[in-house]
């Protein structure tokens, strides 16, 4: 079965929500583990999102707009002996799902997902 | 070798599986972007502040539950790769190269090995005896009458 155009899985907005909060802690650029680490800490389930779910719902969110990335010079990373990362950043279409997101979602979000504050 | 850089070599090599046969742009891109984040979460000092035991589950876990997504995005990747083929055909495709592989891999190990009659443990055909129970080729291990001791 597939997805109408243009809604956000649970997963997805979780991700936008993720990249949001890093740009207001000053990290407007991040990486995917950065991304499941904002993840766990801020729904309350403690456990890092699965590779194969973060990695495949990135994206999906890229090819829908909401997501720009772009892979880091291999010089830098190379620099500090690690691989080279890929950077994601939230597109003014990705806070615009977002919003829309939450506002569908407010009622069941109030008493099941009561993590992310919505701004 | 620690427990962590195992589970790490172990997703790289799931990551090195489900990604083989696809386009190399796109293929490459996945297991560098994996490499990285296998890198991160090993080098995490947060969690190493656990154990590294931690860090290695919590790895094995991630590598577990995202294996269906990994399934499904090969698998559109397959048939995004092949434009213009219908999925049944690609889904087809790779259940033959699957079953193929798996064919020959299960042909080889069991050329290459033999089964102990003594122990039931499998040992490689060069050898005479089962390093296991010491039991010669085609015996189950028991001694023969008169005979002296294994060498």
């Amino acid at each position: 079965m597939r997805r109408k155009q243009g809604v956000l899985l649970p997963v997805e907005a979780d991700i936008l929500a993720a990249g949001l909060q890093l740009r207001r802690s000053g990290q407007a650029r991040f990486h995917g583990f950065q991304l499941a680490k904002e993840i766990a800490d801020h729904t309350g389930a403690g456990k890092l999102t699965a590779h194969g779910t973060l990695y495949k719902a990135l994206g999906r969110l890229q090819d829908a707009g909401l997501l720009a990335s772009r892979w880091e010079d291999p010089h830098a990373a190379a620099a500090q002996g690690r691989p080279r990362r890929r950077l994601y950043e939230i597109t003014g279409a990705g806070e615009r799902a977002l919003s829309a997101w939450r506002l569908q979602q407010a009622p069941q979000q109030a008493s099941a997902r009561p993590g992310w504050e919505p701004t | 070798m620690t427990a962590t850089e195992r589970t790490v070599a172990l997703a790289a090599r799931w990551v090195a599986c489900y990604t083989r046969r696809l386009p190399t742009r796109v293929a490459q891109a996945r297991r560098d972007e994996l490499a990285s984040d296998l890198w991160e979460h090993s080098h995490d000092t947060s969690e190493r502040t656990v154990s590294q035991l931690w860090v290695a589950l919590s790895i094995a876990r991630r590598v577990v539950c995202g294996v269906p997504a990994d399934l499904s995005w090969r698998f559109a990747q397959l048939v995004s790769a092949q434009g213009g083929v219908a999925e049944h055909r690609v889904l087809r495709q790779e259940a033959v190269m699957t079953m193929s592989e798996a064919t020959r891999v299960w042909v080889r190990q069991h050329l290459r090995t033999r089964k102990c009659k003594g122990c039931s443990e499998r040992y490689a055909r060069k050898y005479t005896y089962c390093p296991v129970c010491k039991a010669a080729k085609g015996t189950d291990g028991t001694r023969p009458a008169g005979f002296g001791g294994w060498a």
